[in-house]
């Protein structure tokens, strides 16, 4: 790393008011164009915006009024999106595709070898077999709504960015 | 808890208190976090009319998975990755008045003049070139620069590793230079 590239990483701090230049940096920006330029981009971007208004109490408001609506304590929610996310995982973990689906009723079925689940994914180990093969079996008939709004369509209609999407709620966003 | 204590509060305590239903500990999250985020929408593309709603879908949505933030990075790296989310996911969707694609450079205009006229000349100009830099480029150097993010914190936020934020932030802060100059 040169020296400008060292003092643009350091320019995000002084911008924060974190720290303020050194002498031997304040030297450097007197002489280095360069790094006066950057400055004055890293300094503008940190007030950008700064003049705005949000409004954190409405906000605050409207979040609790959708959240009496939509509970998030709901044991019945929080089950089904933590199956649907190990199920989708699972599935994806075991390379299953949609020619693997045998359509039955209403939804579509998964036939899944639990014990290639569980060993992929130690997560499912916690749970009895009963509870795997509800869930691994299950999951297209989920009727959550993860996303609080936008219904989530049925395993079977999920595309790479939605199975995605779907681990993720699961590892950590 | 008391909402002074509250304010002492770290993020990881809000949030463990949330987890036990607290919904006051929601709100100092919501109070704490709304501003920042709402001005890194806002810089990614967000229409200032619209910022509100995306912060409460955002807010939302985070508070239905908290669950899944397991402490490993900060929380607001964390939330400032769903909010990105929620801004993809109304532009991929065409609702609102969002007027940036964050998956490519079909960049229209802001749709607020009013926030306009109130930013310096430079932000003006620094708005319209952060419109023109790859979405990647243009969350990276945001989370820096606007955010003042270390660089762990803003690859969270933006979904990359440290090596490439950094890469990203320098590439970013080169090319803004040479737009606004
Ligand atoms: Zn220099």
């Amino acid at each position: 790393m040169n020296e400008c590239e060292r003092m643009r990483d350091a320019m995000v701090d002084v911008a924060a008011a974190r720290t303020a230049w050194n002498d031997h940096d304040a030297a450097h920006l007197a002489l280095c164009d360069d790094c006066r330029e950057s400055w004055t981009v890293v300094s503008a971007a940190a007030q950008l915006g700064r003049a705005s208004s949000i409004d954190g109490a409405r906000v605050a408001a409207g979040l609790r009024a959708r959240l009496v609506h939509a509970p998030l304590s709901a044991p019945r929610k929080r089950w089904t999106e933590l199956a649907i996310g190990v199920a989708a995982a699972a599935l994806i973990g075991l390379g299953l595709t949609s020619s693997h689906r045998a359509t039955s009723g209403s939804g579509d079925r998964i036939e899944v070898p639990t014990e290639q689940a569980t060993a992929m994914f130690p997560e499912l180990e916690a749970l009895s077999e009963p509870q795997l093969k509800v869930i691994l079996a299950g999951v297209a008939d989920a009727d959550a709504d993860l996303d609080g709004g936008a219904a989530i369509p049925r395993l079977g209609d999920l595309n790479d960015e939605q199975l995605e999407e779907l681990i993720l709620s699961v590892e950590g966003e | 808890m008391a909402a002074i204590a509250f304010e002492l509060s770290s993020d990881e305590d809000l949030v463990a208190a949330w987890r036990r239903g607290d919904e006051l500990a929601a709100s100092e999250l919501v109070h704490r976090h709304a501003p920042a985020l709402g001005r890194y929408l806002v810089a990614l593309g967000a229409a200032s009319s619209d910022v509100e709603d995306i912060l409460q879908d955002a807010f939302f949505r985070a508070f239905r998975r908290v669950e899944s933030w397991r402490g490993e990075g900060s929380f607001r790296g964390w939330l400032f990755r769903i909010g990105a989310n929620v801004l993809r996911d109304r532009f991929r969707q065409g609702k609102g008045r969002t007027v940036l694609s964050l998956d490519g450079h079909d960049v229209a205009h802001h749709a607020d003049p009013a926030a306009e006229l109130v930013a310096s000349d430079i932000e003006a100009r620094l708005s319209a070139a952060l419109l023109r830099l790859p979405p990647m480029q243009r969350a990276v150097f945001l989370l820096r620069a606007q955010q003042g993010m270390d660089y762990n914190d803003a690859a969270r936020a933006a979904g990359t590793t440290p090596g490439a934020a950094r890469v990203h932030y320098h590439h970013a802060v080169r090319q803004l230079k040479e737009w606004i100059q």
